[in-house]
């Protein structure tokens, strides 16, 4: 009935002047009109269904408290109302094939199966039509006002029913019973999911829970059901537990943060000692500190390190530093340290041994001189990104500080060449660690250079720009290899395994070995190296990340050999290493091994890891980066860090 | 020499204002330093009369001290989310220089 009202404003219903005058210029508006219509529909619909339930609700109870009164026999009233129920039921499966059959008549059954409360349904459609009316075309004053007059009319009816609860309880639950199947029965998703069926804010609605009136608000919430909205009182009981599981949800995923952000610090221990503690305040005010005083050079050491870390050290905050008695002195983060400032190191500490400034870019060839004839006791440099001295000043300072210096440490510059390299050589014979990072021309020459430092016990020569090949490190290794204990020779990709049998053959007295990035060893190689090598007892290091080529055999070599003494091991991206490797793990132990690293080893599992534990007694960290086969499940030891695991990561 | 310490009871520890401090021992215990006068083997003074006078400590920092005493006994071995340790600024450095002392 109503639709076909509908239908009828759609052809002649009074038009705005814009409907009209784009009518006239041959524009089409037919498509808007049906959505909107559409639209207008479902809100009504929504409406009609929630108010026949009320309407019906109200009906029933009134009928209801009228029975009771009529029937003395409270068994005989129960009876009438089963038999009522009976009645009703069927109706409504009258109705449900009613429905099936044509759609349009969905009004007509509703007013049939209503009976009795015929006169308050009708009261409703009238109101119906009335909004839709509103919805879909332009309306009349009388008739919105007509309209408003029956909503009032619902709104008493509804308000007295919420005030008189005491006898008809009964009948009202099992009308809402009924409501709730005939509901299910008619319900639609199309009009369910669209969001024009929660109603608009500032209108009036009823809760669907205390069912009082209440202004629909933005922040109104649904009922638990999703039928209808609940009122303000009623939305706010569910707010605090809502609230809490929010905040639980928030607290669980910042505590995996942290943990995850602790794994990776490498910090077990959830209490830190009151040192650190201090440390950590000296150091997040440390603008406002004016002079450090005696608080111990490795705690003074310590607040550099987090000061550089946090990119606080600066011009002002590094003169807190200079001890005048010190010896030891280390910069992180020399990155906003002036050449000036940098040189008055040399004035007010002329006691240094030892010299680490890291990312000096802003250090000028002065600041070296001055170091040079300044510090008088210094053995040992480390520059890192001093890219601005020149070739000539590090000849200079080298010239200078003479068989002082035992260690040298440069990194991260283009301006060490052949010529700084040979002036080292010549005048620096008692250099005992030598350490070449990431220089851009460090070539075959430079290495054959180093021939002239017999006493050489650290070399490190790591990420050259220019190749390297084996001739010159073999040559190296017979001059200076018997006494050797560190050697690293990362990135220097064109070493082959000629340099491995050079090792096997002088190096009986090296502890820590690093040859990461070596693609050109084979498995064979390496195999070679550690087979009957009894010149050497055994290697505390070994690092052979990205060695491509190393197969479980040849690990089973490594171990086979240095397996009693080895603290650290890396086998990352040794992908070839498999399971076999891990079986043949199970006969040995290795008693001292601490650090172990086999990220991207991907046949590692959780049964490996295990078994890892069982022979490595001292195992803290292991390192297992993208093996994205180890789980949660994975059974580890109290106080080891298990570092990458993806469950640990992803939140 | 075998750390032979009794962790029962408590102890007093003293300030140079004259403020005193009563905590368990097991909580004390947290600096080594304490612990090794409590040491029966070293025969300290201070085990027997069960305090520590500390000369160059205020009572601020000493309670400082305690405070913190009490949140490693209650928090070390804790699983779940500890608390932040709060230090006022200005006592920072010379807490350092105590809890270097303390070696807590």
């Amino acid at each position: 009935m109503s639709r076909r009202s509908t239908q009828r404003s759609q052809v002649s219903g009074p038009n705005s002047a814009l409907t009209s005058f784009l009518r006239e210029k041959g524009i089409d508006t037919s498509g808007i009109q049906a959505l909107s219509q559409a639209r207008a529909r479902a809100r009504n619909e929504a409406a009609l269904r929630r108010s026949l339930a009320a309407e019906a609700r109200a009906a029933e109870a009134a009928e209801a408290a009228e029975e009771v009164d009529e029937d003395d026999e409270v068994g005989e009233s129960s009876a009438s109302a089963a038999r009522r129920k009976k009645k009703k039921k069927r109706s409504e499966d009258e109705d449900e094939e009613m429905l099936d059959f044509e759609e349009e008549e969905e009004e007509e059954p509703v007013k049939t199966r209503r009976g009795r409360s015929s006169r308050a349904t009708t009261e409703i459609k009238l109101k119906v039509v009335g909004k839709r009316k509103r919805k879909s075309t332009a309306v009349k004053d009388t008739e919105s006002e007509f309209e408003e007059v029956e909503e009032e009319e619902i709104v008493t009816v509804r308000a007295t029913r919420t005030r008189k609860p005491t006898k008809a309880q009964l009948a009202k639950k099992k009308a809402e019973e009924q409501r709730q199947l005939e509901e299910d029965d008619e319900f639609n998703p199309d009009n369910f999911l669209d969001p024009a069926f929660r109603p608009a804010p500032g209108q009036i609605a009823f809760c669907a829970d205390c069912e009082c009136r209440f202004t629909v608000t933005p922040y109104s919430r649904s009922a638990d059901d999703g039928e209808g909205l609940l009122c303000h009182t009623c939305g706010k009981k569910g707010a605090p537990a809502e609230k809490a599981a929010r905040k639980k949800k928030q607290t669980n995923r910042t505590n995996k943060k942290s943990t995850a952000r602790a794994i990776l610090d490498g910090d077990t221990s959830a209490v830190k000692s009151l040192q650190e503690i201090c440390i950590n305040t000296v150091a997040k005010y440390i603008d406002d500190v004016e002079t450090l005083g005696y608080i111990g050079s490795h705690n003074v050491d310590k607040i550099s390190q987090i000061i550089c870390k946090n990119r606080r050290l600066n011009g002002e905050t590094i003169g807190l530093f200079f001890e005048p008695a010190e010896h030891v002195l280390r910069f992180y983060d020399c990155s906003k340290i002036p050449s000036d400032t940098l040189r008055q190191i040399g004035a007010f500490v002329p006691t240094l041994r030892r010299l680490h400034l890291n990312w000096c870019g802003l250090m000028k060839d002065e600041c070296l001189d001055y170091y040079g004839t300044q510090l008088k006791q210094l053995t040992s440099l480390e520059l890192c990104g001093a890219f601005n001295v020149t070739e000539e000043c590090y000849i200079r300072f080298f010239k200078n500080v003479g068989s002082r210096l035992t260690e040298f440490v440069i990194k991260d510059t283009s301006r060490f060449k052949v010529a700084a390299m040979e002036a080292l050589v010549d005048n620096c014979p008692e250099l005992e660690v030598l350490r070449l990072h990431t220089l851009t021309f460090i070539d075959d020459e430079c290495v054959r250079l180093l021939t002239g430092l017999p006493n050489l016990k650290v070399l490190e020569i790591t990420d050259s720009q220019t190749s390297i090949t084996d001739g010159p490190i073999i040559d190296c290794l017979n001059t200076f290899g018997p006494g050797l204990s560190e050697l690293t020779l990362n990135g220097c990709r064109d070493l082959t395994d000629a340099t491995l049998e050079a090792i096997h053959s002088s190096c009986g007295r090296l502890d820590i070995l690093n040859l990461d990035e070596l693609d050109f060893l084979t498995n064979d190689g390496i195999s070679k190296l550690f087979t009957e090598w009894s010149l050497n007892y055994g290697l505390k290091e070994l690092s052979l990340r990205d060695c491509v080529n190393l197969q479980s055999s040849g690990f089973a070599r490594i171990i086979d050999h240095s397996g009693r003494t080895l603290e650290k091991l890396s086998i990352n991206k040794c992908k070839d290493v498999n399971k076999d490797a891990w079986t043949f793990l199970q006969e040995f132990t290795l008693p001292e091994l601490e650090t172990l690293d086999i990220s991207f080893v991907r046949c590692v599992d959780d049964a490996i890891v295990e078994g890892i534990l069982k022979v490595a007694p001292e195992l803290k960290t292991l390192k297992i980066w993208g093996c994205h086969k180890i789980t949660e499940a994975c059974g580890l030891r109290e106080g080891m860090l298990l570092v990458g695991r993806e469950a640990d990561i992803l939140a | 020499m075998s750390e032979v310490a009794d962790d029962e009871g408590s102890l007093t520890l003293v300030s140079n204002d004259g403020f005193q401090f009563v905590l368990p021992k097991k909580c004390a215990f947290a600096s080594k330093t304490i612990r090794n006068m409590f040491n029966k083997n070293s025969g300290y003074i201070e085990a027997k009369e069960n305090c520590v006078k500390f000369e160059d400590m205020r009572g601020a920092v000493l309670e400082k001290v305690c405070e913190y005493f009490i949140y490693k006994h209650k928090y070390s071995g804790y699983s779940g989310q500890v608390p932040e340790f709060q230090i006022p600024a200005e006592m920072g450095l010379e807490l350092l220089t105590i809890a270097d002392f303390l070696e807590a």
